[in-house]
């Protein structure tokens, strides 16, 4: 199974994309912020992150930064509530921006595609 | 009648209270009398005219004839006055010639007695006796003539001194009442009125307008005017002096079958034209006859130039002033306006995010309820576990609301006096269950602090934001640290109320924005508790403020104005509103 990393502050948002993904036969992590998503990064072997931005302790751009370093090919999915930041993604080297929405078929197609690669 | 009695009448008429002209008449019906003579007359010089004007008869025929006036050198009054001696003619018909000419009102006499009236400085006209039959004069007489022509002349010296002086009196309260009328007020508008209404009440005039150079086109603009104005003048100036000179400018127009008078006086300040200023139609006082101006008037005007123009520059100024001071606040409040902007599509974008994730949550959730029972549910379907979430969730978006309404309200606030440690213990009466149900432990230490006057609900709502923000920064074990004392601030008593926790502190990047809408370091909550806190205590005419010891805790302090010192307060408050 394809191991998936959820990272996200909010409690209600990681166990609504955990159980959806659990759905789709992947093997569903979580953490509730940047430093959490590194430590398991490093005791497992993921095949993609989601990642929230705006998180205490560590936020989600100083996390990407992290993993992209430690581990420049895995995919790495930024999720977040905010629109306006969509543009700066690819400058941020993630592999996706999606805007959290109720329905999460764009996030599942996401997942799916850079699994393939 | 001796001279001695006529010298002494002479001065007794000099003396008395009656008018000018009347002690006239009196001397001259005494001469015609004492020199037995048919008629005295008394001529006056017109330095104008260069003739000698008939003012006073002993004879009322010849008095009520209008306007006698004889060239100055000429004929047996006219000579008098250039030779500055007298002229005695006994019997003209006998004298040889050439005869001096005689005034054809006075033709039928023969005997002439003429003397200037005068001093050693001024010639003020030619008394006149003349006679049907000789005059003989008895020895001495002819003296005596010159003395009394000396002592008509003190009277008419005596009377022009008092004229001009009353008339400088006059002329000095005129422009007194003037400069304390437009000197009062630096109102535009209200100068403007009273320049037109002073002048038209001095000058006696019964219109007046004021044009105003416009400082934009540089065109005159009616600023005001006042009475009735003819038509014309009102079209164009009626006079209209030169841009260039500062000289006023008499002229009279003929209209509506009469000729009205008017002067105009031009306005300037250091050399810059600002209005003109034209009175109109003078009124003859007591009457409702028209008369002309007479230079008099025209030089009161002028004088009145110069302080109208520095008072009219002062209402310009002023008004320009606050016409700059209306901008300046228009754009400040532009400015504040812009930047209030800022603030609230910053909060907006903070909002959509604070927002959104409860929404993903519950339709997210709701989806996968409605695909569960699409499915038909099985006994350990997660369904009421997803409908305990999104209630959760809707309770979370129902206390941002709550709180951003709480923040974005500009609520009015009602002071009463209230005892801080009261409200303390109130709102920890509500929150002490949640306090219990963790392991947290409060420490109170409270002083006896005098009362403050504050809006009671506002300041618990702070309280209560300071101690759920304590309770989460602590989780499920910790202290809580209540403590009240009194102080004084910039001489000013005040009560301090310390909310401290043992949650690790602030982290050192987050100490300057912890009072920003929607900054929060925290898995919970919008973020705007700290902020309603601080709006709401400044509200209150209090200060807020943190201590913060990182790794252990952090501490928020409220100081509010002490009630004793409320008078003051009070003051200070209105001063700064």
């Amino acid at each position: 199974l394809e191991k998936i990393l959820i990272v996200d502050d909010d409690e209600s948002i990681r166990l609504l994309y955990s159980e959806e993904l659990r759905d789709e036969g992947y093997e569903v992590y979580e953490a509730s912020n940047g430093k959490e998503a590194l430590d398991m990064l490093e005791r497992l072997s993921l095949d993609l992150i989601i990642l929230d931005i705006r998180m205490p302790e560590m936020g989600g751009i100083e996390a990407l930064r992290l993993i992209k370093a430690k581990n420049p090919r895995i995919p790495v999915l930024l999720s977040s509530a905010y629109a306006e930041y969509k543009g700066d993604f690819a400058s941020w080297c993630s592999d996706e921006y999606l805007i959290k929405s109720s329905d999460l078929s764009e996030l599942k197609q996401a997942v799916k595609k850079h699994l393939k690669h | 009648m001796s001279s001695l009695t006529l010298l002494s009448k002479i001065t007794e008429i000099a003396q008395s209270t009656v008018e000018f002209e009347e002690k006239l008449q009196n001397v001259a019906i005494l001469l015609s009398r004492s020199f037995d003579c048919g008629l005295c007359n008394i001529f006056l010089l017109d330095k104008e005219k260069q003739s000698l004007v008939l003012k006073i008869s002993s004879s009322p025929k010849m008095a009520s004839r209008n306007s006698l006036s004889i060239p100055v050198g000429e004929g047996v009054i006219g000579i008098p006055l250039v030779d500055k001696k007298p002229i005695i003619i006994d019997d003209i018909r006998e004298m040889g010639d050439p005869k001096p000419s005689i005034p054809l009102p006075l033709q039928q006499f023969s005997s002439f007695i003429s003397i200037p009236i005068g001093d050693s400085d001024f010639t003020y006209g030619v008394l006149s006796l003349a006679r049907k039959n000789t005059i003989r004069l008895r020895r001495g007489q002819d003296r005596l003539l010159n003395i009394i022509s000396q002592e008509l002349a003190g009277l008419i010296r005596n009377f022009r001194v008092y004229t001009e002086a009353k008339k400088h009196i006059t002329e000095l309260s005129a422009l007194a009442d003037v400069a304390k009328s437009i000197s009062s007020t630096i109102e535009l508008d209200e100068v403007l009125r009273r320049i037109v209404h002073i002048t038209a009440r001095v000058t006696h005039a019964r219109s007046s307008i004021l044009r105003v150079v416009d400082g934009s086109t540089g065109k005159f603009r009616v600023g005001s005017k006042y009475g009735e104005l003819p038509d014309f003048c009102l079209k164009e100036p009626l006079c209209r002096p030169s841009r260039k000179s500062n000289q006023s400018y008499e002229c009279q127009r003929v209209a509506n079958g009469g000729a009205i008078s008017a002067i105009s006086v031009p306005l300037s300040f250091k050399g810059k034209l600002q209005g003109m200023l034209c009175v109109h139609d003078k009124q003859v006082s007591g009457t409702n006859k028209s008369t002309q101006f007479d230079p008099d008037d025209r030089a009161l005007l002028g004088a009145m130039a110069g302080m109208i123009s520095s008072a009219l520059e002062n209402a310009l100024v002023f008004n320009q002033m606050e016409k700059l001071t209306e901008e300046l606040k228009i754009t400040q409040e532009r400015l504040i306006e812009s930047e209030r902007m800022a603030a609230m599509g910053e909060i907006a974008s903070t909002l959509a995010h604070e927002i959104r994730n409860p929404l993903v949550a519950v339709g997210g959730l709701a989806r996968r309820i409605n695909s569960a029972i699409e499915k038909g549910l099985q006994g350990n379907s997660p369904v009421s576990k997803y409908l305990r979430v999104i209630v959760g969730e809707v309770e979370k978006l129902e206390k941002i609301l709550h709180e951003l309404l709480d923040f974005s309200v500009d609520k009015k606030v009602s002071y009463a006096r209230c005892h801080v440690n009261t409200m303390l213990e109130e709102v920890l009466g509500i929150l002490r269950g949640d306090f219990e149900k963790a392991d947290i432990k409060i420490v109170k230490e409270f002083s006896n602090v005098p009362p403050v006057y504050v809006d009671r609900r506002q300041i618990k709502l702070a309280i209560s934001n300071l101690i759920a923000n304590a309770r989460q920064a602590m989780g499920d074990r910790g202290t809580l640290s209540l403590k009240t004392y009194g102080l004084t601030e910039d001489e000013q008593p005040m009560v301090a109320c310390e909310i401290g926790d043992t949650g690790g502190g602030i982290p050192h990047e987050s100490i300057y924005n912890i009072f920003n809408p929607f900054y929060t370091t925290k898995v919970y909550g919008s973020g705007l508790g700290l902020s309603i806190a601080h709006k709401i205590v400044s509200r209150n005419h209090g200060k807020i403020s943190v201590r913060n010891e990182p790794g252990v805790g952090a501490t928020f302090i409220i100081k509010l104005p002490a009630s004793a010192a409320y008078k003051e307060v009070k003051e200070s408050w209105k001063k700064s509103s």
